[in-house]
């Protein structure tokens, strides 16, 4: 498909809620690491 | 010298509030549908006497003051300031009706609050309130902040390129789509999207921790709307915690998340570009801000010994944060947990994030990520000039969408929002001071919370706080909704009427 051509809708949607969801993944895991690192340098 | 206002232009602007009305009192007959279906007569009554109000002036303005003449970027800003203030006043006839409100300040609060997607609540016994009248308070989030997007985006492409600084500053000129018909087309189309799958993934955890079909589809959708749209309000007193489940505060995150995206991030998300949103300023600024600010709250709460492990650290402290950053203020534990058990680090770093806030362009409130974003590099900008011969050129850009050159005047038009946003936050804050019975942690939270249109609450804000307080506060989401300007555009209207230069 071109760049910049329409794409049908629902493969659209498809695509940005799996990447918000990656987005969201990607969050816990660097946060994870963050809590996890502290507690134990920390408690 | 500022010219005085015609006849025909407060008549215009009439015309226009008149037309909010009439989409608010839409807002009202939904709910009054509800009740009618659950045989909630009494909050039927209520949302018919609003929804007669709001429809009354709706249709006088449309019969007197109607008019072909089209709105100037002044017209809009002040239509927008008043709407919203006017809106707030008419949303609150039925919640004050509904009796739940110890008075009108209190239902006008609670009415503003929910316009502003704040999510503060000053509600009484909010646990026993009608199902009706529930759904309400949670579809004024939807129509505020989904309303707050519409406007701003429209003011853009109406105004093309006369905006004033102060907001082409905020880079919010990318307009999304080239017409403001497909742009808000897209919005709607986003919302709906979000609507189904978050409404669909919170009924099935809901179901998963206990409730019935229709009480988590219930629960369900009003918990979508107080996420998505950055609001905060819940169907129960405590919050989020009211569930106790995990698998509801990962979905409320997220959908959290997706509001504070701003639409510009979400039509590169949607079109399938990551690259753009990873290189894009606000993404960066809130990446950086939010990892730097949990590291803080983590540190806090193990110092303080409120939670040891990674499991509450993450289910307390980054919802807590996420629900700051994002400006949704859903809470997974009671306010005055913050003071009792959190210690000063934490709370101090929740009000850091309170007070960034999402991203321009979303239904989140705060100074917003990209103004933060664009301060920084200024700051980087000039000390790079200073270690630079005085000769040598420095250039500083930013990607937003595409990418930019740093002007002096954007800049300089975002440290000024930034400063106006901290001068408002340090008022609220020695306001409250002045009423003796809180500290400064109290004060500052709380009123950072409102100005950013967070809703997280110390416990300050409860429904027998001072009432001067209360105003304060209310005026404080209104400010902080608009953002300075539109309330200065109508400050500046109002002192031109009086003494404005008559037009020849």
């Amino acid at each position: 498909m071109p760049r910049g051509a329409d794409r049908p809708f629902v493969h659209e949607a498809v695509l940005g809620v799996a990447l918000l969801l990656g987005l969201a993944l990607g969050v816990a895991v660097v946060a994870a690491l963050i809590a996890t690192v502290l507690s134990l340098l920390v408690g | 010298m500022l010219l005085r206002p015609g006849a025909d232009d407060l008549r215009l602007i009439g015309f226009y509030l008149g037309k909010v009305f009439l989409g608010l009192s839409l807002v009202m007959v939904l709910p009054a549908l509800v009740a009618l279906y659950l045989g909630e007569w009494n909050s039927l009554t209520s949302f018919v006497i609003g929804a007669a109000l709001c429809a009354s002036i709706g249709a006088v303005t449309e019969a007197r003051l109607a008019t072909r003449r089209a709105l100037t970027w002044a017209h809009g800003m002040v239509t927008v300031a008043l709407s919203w203030l006017l809106g707030a006043v008419l949303a609150a006839v039925p919640l004050h009706l509904s009796g739940h409100y110890d008075d009108l300040l209190s239902a006008v609060f609670e009415g503003m609050s929910g316009l502003t997607t704040t999510g503060l609540s000053v509600i009484n016994d909010l646990d026993h309130t009608t199902l009706s009248m529930d759904f309400y308070r949670h579809l004024l989030h939807f129509a505020g902040g989904q309303g707050i997007i519409i406007v701003v985006l429209s003011l853009f492409a109406a105004g093309g390129g006369s905006i004033g600084t102060l907001y082409i500053s905020e880079a919010r000129d990318e307009r999304i789509l080239p017409n403001f018909i497909r742009t808000s087309r897209f919005i709607f189309r986003v919302a709906a999207t979000y609507a189904v799958i978050g409404t669909t993934a919170l009924y099935l955890v809901l179901l998963g921790a206990g409730f019935g079909p229709a009480r988590a589809l219930y629960h369900g959708t009003l918990l979508f709307l107080g996420a998505f749209d950055t609001g905060g309000f819940s169907p129960m007193q405590a919050s989020v915690a009211y569930y106790h489940s995990a698998g509801v505060e990962v979905v409320v995150m997220v959908l959290m998340l997706a509001g504070a995206i701003s639409f510009g991030l979400h039509f590169q998300l949607w079109r399938g570009d990551p690259r753009q949103v990873l290189r894009h300023i606000e993404t960066r600024t809130l990446a950086i801000s939010t990892s730097a600010l949990f590291a803080v709250v983590c540190f806090g709460l193990l110092r303080n010994g409120a939670y040891d492990g990674t499991e509450p650290l993450l289910r307390k402290g980054l919802f807590t944060l996420v629900s700051a950053v994002s400006s949704a203020g859903y809470q997974v534990n009671p306010g005055t947990t913050y003071l009792s058990d959190w210690g000063v680090l934490a709370p101090a770093a929740i009000v850091a994030a309170m007070a960034i806030g999402g991203m321009a362009g979303s239904t989140a409130g705060g100074i917003k990520a990209l103004r933060v974003g664009i301060a920084a590099k200024t700051l980087i900008h000039d000390v790079k000039k200073l270690l630079q011969p005085e000769s040598a050129l420095v250039v500083t850009s930013y990607h937003v969408g595409k990418r930019q050159i740093l002007r002096d005047s954007t800049a300089r038009a975002a440290t000024s929002l930034l400063l106006l946003f901290i001068v408002t936050y340090l008022l609220g804050a020695v306001v409250g001071l002045a009423y003796g019975g809180y500290d400064i942690t109290q004060t500052l939270f709380e009123s950072v919370s409102a100005t950013s249109n967070i809703g997280l609450s110390i416990g300050v804000t409860e429904p027998s706080m001072p009432r001067g307080l209360m105003a304060v506060y209310l005026v404080q989401m209104w400010l902080g909704r608009l953002e300075f300007v539109a309330v200065f555009a109508l400050l500046g209207y109002l002192v031109s009427l009086g003494r404005g230069r008559a037009k020849t």
